[in-house]
């Protein structure tokens, strides 16, 4: 193919990132049928992609006969109304279903028929997998033909009369090109985390700007800055250092109250994970003149307790029927390494500074109910489109704050993906992919390498994330910061168009700041466009939620002239069980 | 920047260059061994450390690394 020569495979379904919802795709194409060609694809290795190694390994599922409540919880003290409450249902009607799927598909399950209640109201039962669930989904993939590929980095989708007909990558290793010819593409490359938070770095949207630019719609960027609390000495999350904040003056902090007179009050928590304002408390002392605030290390107990134990094994261990080898290995170094490795050379005190630590979870790709986009041939997994499909409503997702949730969504999205693209590509004949087409493709792709003067990936990852971290802008928005912000992206698209790399892993790294700026623009031109307060949108300016006018799922999409353009799906809110109070239809 | 050193407990086995999502450990196939090609994008996640099954491979973690502002 013209000055290129790219290495051309072939497959039926590519599935791009074999992480657990890459994984969990792959499966699910197989068991609807297994003589479909399946290929998976990570920028990682096989076993270690994505993100699900990184976290508590929590599974949190729906007892049967508690599903609607969940439901009615969920769209009116989380999602905020703007839950897809026929989503929301199929996921809650499905958890079940979904493990015993996933325990075909590899997934050994701890403490699954001890699982305990994890929230005061409705019944979320906590189950747990093992650190090393991939690698064990990955053995059993590969008895089933399950073909899997390391080290490869996709770009852009190639289309071929008006649907995927495959993709370009690239080689991270030494930059070779590749295509890929696929009846059906699945995005399960996760979502936008923009790197600022540590066990989130795999997640830099890459996925959402290959959608983006073969056209796919997005919904609900806007949503997508959850925000954890971060250890300025180690830079990792403080597991429950929100519990034991204290001003610089002494006072303890509230992670639900804000002290700023006048600020909106919102938190969209319902008892279930850190609530949407805890950035604007922690900024609002600040402004105070009480900052910074502290953690007390000494009167957090999570690591030494027998629940923190059960749940992030950092110190001590787990009793026999909750104990997780590799959990327990990987939870252990972070602490001992990490947390307290930083306090021993750091400080002395146990008053630790800590700061709301931007995770993102923006995750717009548009999914309906067969997880297909608007793109023909195109369908998702997982975290990419865990807002687009607006099952969780106005809070960042995964884990859509039911702690618990990221697992099992995912693993649940695949099955729903894996054999809607099965079907979508039965009797679906090839097509050609043209020449030209893929040529244009692979010199966007080349660009990078191509030019010898340009803007670094390093000051515009360095850019980017300043804008992100800063609350201000993505935790306590008003429409002067938010132009601010905009300004700054505008500037961040320019840079962004001369971006230079020197070898293959600063091609990927180029490609992950061109997708880093895209979502940013995205949640900054949403968060103009919701002009209310809701969920985890605060605004300064329209501190009240607005039923009236904001009922509505805002989009995004590239215009003809590949200027963003944005719109409104509308909710259907008429024919939905929960409806705000006050509601008129 | 972190520094990772591997030491001469290490067999070869690949181990920590698969377990390295971030590429920042990559194989060097004239000797056989790893090597940190990119420890400025380490994020001290330790994978590489606990899946060596020598404990040939020493993460030295820079606890001052810059942040982003928050406020």
């Amino acid at each position: 193919m013209g000055k290129y020569n790219p290495i051309t495979i072939d497959t039926d379904i590519l599935v791009v990132g074999h992480g657990i919802a890459g994984l969990a795709s792959a499966h699910a194409v197989k068991d609807a049928n297994p003589d479909i060609r399946v290929l998976a694809v990570d920028k990682g290795s096989l076993g270690f992609g994505g993100k699900a190694n990184k976290g508590g390994g929590h599974v949190s599922f729906i007892p049967k006969g508690n599903e609607e409540q969940y439901v009615e919880y969920h769209t009116r003290n989380l999602g905020d109304y703007l839950n897809d409450q026929d989503a929301l249902r199929r996921y809650a009607s499905s958890t079940i279903k979904t493990m015993d799927k996933w325990a075909a598909w590899g997934a050994e399950f701890v403490g699954r028929d001890i699982a305990f209640n994890a929230h005061p109201v409705i019944p979320w039962k906590v189950s747990m997998v093992d650190a090393d669930v991939l690698i064990k989904m990955a053995e059993k993939a590969k008895t089933r033909g399950i073909e899997f590929m390391d080290k490869i980095c996709v770009v852009d989708l190639v289309l071929a009369e008006g649907r995927v007909a495959g993709a370009t990558a690239f080689s991270l290793l030494d930059g070779a090109p590749y295509i890929f010819k696929a009846k059906a593409v699945i995005l399960a490359n996760g979502n936008q985390n923009w790197g600022i938070m540590k066990m989130w770095s795999s997640g830099r949207g890459e996925g959402i700007a290959t959608a983006y630019r073969a056209g796919a719609k997005m919904r609900n960027a806007e949503f997508g800055s959850f925000v954890n609390i971060v250890s300025l000495d180690h830079g990792h999350v403080s597991y429950e250092a929100e519990n034991f904040m204290y001003n610089a003056a002494g006072e303890k902090v509230d992670p639900g109250m804000p002290v700023l007179e006048g600020a909106a009050f919102t938190n969209a928590c319902g008892g279930a994970d850190i609530g949407g304002a805890i950035g604007m408390v922690m900024y609002s002392h600040v402004l105070q003149g009480k900052g910074p605030i502290y953690e007390n290390h000494a009167e957090n107990d999570f690591p030494y307790n027998p629940f923190g134990q059960i749940i992030f094994p950092m110190h001590g261990q787990a009793p026999p029927e909750w104990y997780r080898p590799v959990t327990h290995k990987f939870a252990h170094h972070l602490f001992d390494k990490n947390k307290e490795g930083a306090y021993a050379k750091n400080s002395e005190t146990d008053l630790k500074v800590v700061e709301p630590g931007v995770v993102g979870e923006c995750s717009p790709l548009y999914g309906d109910e067969n997880m297909a986009s608007d793109v023909k041939g195109l369908f998702s997994a997982g975290d990419i489109s865990a807002n687009g499909t607006a099952w969780s409503g106005a809070v960042p997702t995964p884990p859509a704050r039911n702690r618990g949730s990221g697992l099992l969504y995912a693993v649940y999205t695949a099955s729903v993906a894996g054999p809607a693209a099965a079907a979508y590509i039965e009797g679906l004949g090839d097509v050609a992919i043209k020449e030209a087409h893929a040529e244009k493709l692979l010199d966007e792709l080349y660009a990078p390498l191509d030019r010898m003067e340009g803007t670094t990936t390093g000051e515009i990852e360095t850019r980017i994330r300043d804008l992100m971290q800063y609350v201000p802008y993505t935790n306590f928005k008003k429409e002067g910061r938010l132009l601010e912000a905009l300004r700054e992206v505008e500037k961040l698209k320019g840079e962004v168009a001369k971006i230079i790399a020197a070898d293959a892993h600063g091609l990927a790294k180029a490609h992950a700041c061109r997708a880093m700026v895209l979502c940013a623009e995205m949640f900054f031109k949403g968060s103009l466009e919701r002009k209310e307060t809701r969920g985890w949108q605060i605004r300064e300016d329209y501190p009240a939620r607005d039923d009236k006018s904001m009922l509505k799922w805002i989009t995004y999409r590239k215009g003809e002239n590949g200027e963003m353009v944005l719109g409104a799906d509308p909710i259907p809110m008429e024919r939905y069980k929960y409806q705000p109070e006050g509601y008129e239809k | 920047m972190n520094i990772i050193k591997f030491d001469s407990r290490c067999t070869g086995c690949k181990a920590c260059y698969r377990a390295c999502w971030l590429d920042v450990i990559r194989w060097n196939d004239e000797t056989g061994r790893p090597f940190a090609a990119y420890p400025e994008d380490c994020v001290d996640c330790n994978y590489c450390e606990i899946n060596c099954p020598t404990g040939a491979i020493h993460v030295n973690i820079d606890f001052k690394k810059p942040m982003p502002r928050s406020y």
